[in-house]
């Protein structure tokens, strides 16, 4: 062990570190491995009902019915920082309601907080309007920029957010990425006025307030499978199976490591 | 039959180029998380500086993006014009507060401690009306995970009440047991889908498979 450690310290890798390797390394094996199969295999995984993702399928049918917006927030992180896999998760959202939104008279309206993250939700309208022939139709204000957060609090946000639920007409709120406590003042409000809500969040501590307040709750890592579930995107099919491979391989480790403790043998 | 025509220069500017800067970019940062080596720390952080640099201009089209929306529903003569004209005003007046000494200016700091810090708190303790009224709406709802869901929150609150450590010790202690044991192996679980969620999302980023950056 010394050996190993000496040699890990001679190449500038702390134990930390060495540590992160040794569970990252493993995993891009069945990444990749599953990544080179799909072109090769006939058949696509099957994967288990998430009623959130079927919902959102059903939203826009309604927005279109009512002639209401959806509102949609991919979160208040930025797109380049430690919660950005959250923010990608809401811009995949983001990206399967613009594209439908685009066939139909009713643009989504899309609230931003984080200025690095509105570009990319900009993009992602006007991208959409581009894939289904309608480039002319897309307005930059379908994006709206609300209020930086302040020292990494998003209350002004949550605060513009309740205005825009209190007093624009809205047909279905959803809200997928990372949140903090604020998320509670906006769900709750569209709540109170009784829309329906699709929400995901990966923060522990925000969890109780989607399960509380969504029509359909996307819990923890629920929000990381809506390429698989919504844009039906093969690399997002493979890293599923990838991430359910090394789940299981995981909890094995752990219960092996267990008994090994309780045998005293370690 | 005639092949569609490949604009080689339209494929670099949209495709290739952004794809190879944000692999490049993206293998460097990882490679700093594992590895410690001055250089490579060195490149790492200005490449993040960098990243710093776009974030500020983002916060221009940010703020454009505001006064474009609230100078068009003044033009419109809109039902929440009068809501518009005092966000485009009160963001003009500490902007022109704060130019002399700067965000960390004394300006700046008068108007953090004494308008916005007073202002978010009073905002932010609306939570404990906005949870009570969520804790009663779930309670209404005849479902399992809900009345899992209230059975928890019911034994934590109780068990969390000083004066019943006095009343009967069990209380606490079947607190502690559903903190310590249920509550923490489904936070575990819960995480530990989580890091392989957010561990596939940046492979995929990382490989180019997705690419949100380009056409």
């Amino acid at each position: 062990m010394s050996v190993i450690l000496d040699l890990l310290g001679r190449s500038g890798i702390s134990p930390t570190q060495a540590f992160m390797l040794a569970l990252f390394l493993p995993f891009l094996i069945p990444f990749f491995y599953f990544l080179y199969r799909a072109p090769r295999s006939a058949s696509r995984p099957r994967l288990r009902q998430i009623p959130a993702y079927a919902s959102l399928k059903k939203i826009l049918a309604r927005a279109a019915e009512t002639g209401q917006q959806v509102h949609v927030s991919v979160g208040t992180a930025s797109i380049a920082g430690t919660k950005t896999a959250e923010t990608m998760a809401g811009l995949y959202t983001l990206e399967f309601l613009a594209d439908r939104s685009a066939n139909s008279d009713i643009p989504p309206l899309v609230t931003v907080t984080d200025p690095t993250t509105m570009p990319a939700v900009a993009d992602q309208l006007r991208r959409a309007y581009e894939r289904q022939g309608y480039p002319d139709e897309y307005r930059l204000d379908y994006t709206r920029f609300i209020a930086p957060p302040v020292n990494g609090n998003a209350t002004p946000y949550a605060a513009g957010v309740m205005d825009v639920l209190n007093h624009e007409p809205i047909a279905a709120n959803v809200m997928v990425g990372a949140f903090g406590d604020e998320f509670l003042l906006m769900a709750e409000t569209a709540a109170q006025r009784e829309i329906f809500q699709v929400s995901g969040a990966s923060d522990l501590n925000v969890l109780p307030f989607v399960q509380l307040t969504a029509t359909a709750p996307l819990l923890g890592e629920e929000i990381f499978a809506a390429g698989a579930y919504l844009l039906d995107r093969v690399g997002h099919y493979t890293s599923l199976v990838a991430q359910d491979i090394f789940r299981i391989a995981l909890a094995l480790l752990i219960l092996v490591v267990v008994l090994l403790r309780a045998l005293g043998l370690v | 039959m005639e092949q569609p025509r490949v604009n080689v220069g339209v494929l670099l500017r949209r495709q290739l180029i952004p794809v190879a800067i944000a692999i490049g970019v993206g293998v460097v940062v990882l490679l700093g998380q594992f590895i410690s080596n001055i250089t490579l720390d060195n490149i790492v952080g200005v490449l993040i500086s960098w990243g710093a640099i776009v974030g500020a201009f983002a916060l221009l089209l940010g703020l454009a993006n505001l006064v474009l929306f609230h100078t068009k529903r003044i033009v419109k003569r809109d039902r929440e014009m009068p809501f518009s004209i005092l966000i485009l005003a009160s963001a003009l007046v500490v902007f022109l507060l704060a130019l002399p000494s700067g965000g960390t200016g004394a300006t700046s700091q008068w108007v953090m401690r004494y308008v916005y810090q007073p202002l978010e708190a009073s905002f932010l303790s609306l939570l404990v009306f906005f949870i009570g009224a969520a804790v009663y709406r779930a309670l209404r709802v005849r479902s399992w995970e809900m009345a899992l869901f209230a059975i928890s929150a019911v034994i934590v609150l109780i068990g969390s009440a000083p004066f019943m450590s006095v009343v009967s010790p069990f209380f606490p202690a079947l607190r502690d047991w559903v903190v310590n044991v249920p509550a923490l192996a489904g936070g575990r679980g819960i995480l530990l889908g989580v890091a392989l969620g957010i561990m596939a999302t940046g492979l995929r980023l990382l490989t180019g498979i997705d690419r949100p950056y380009s056409e």
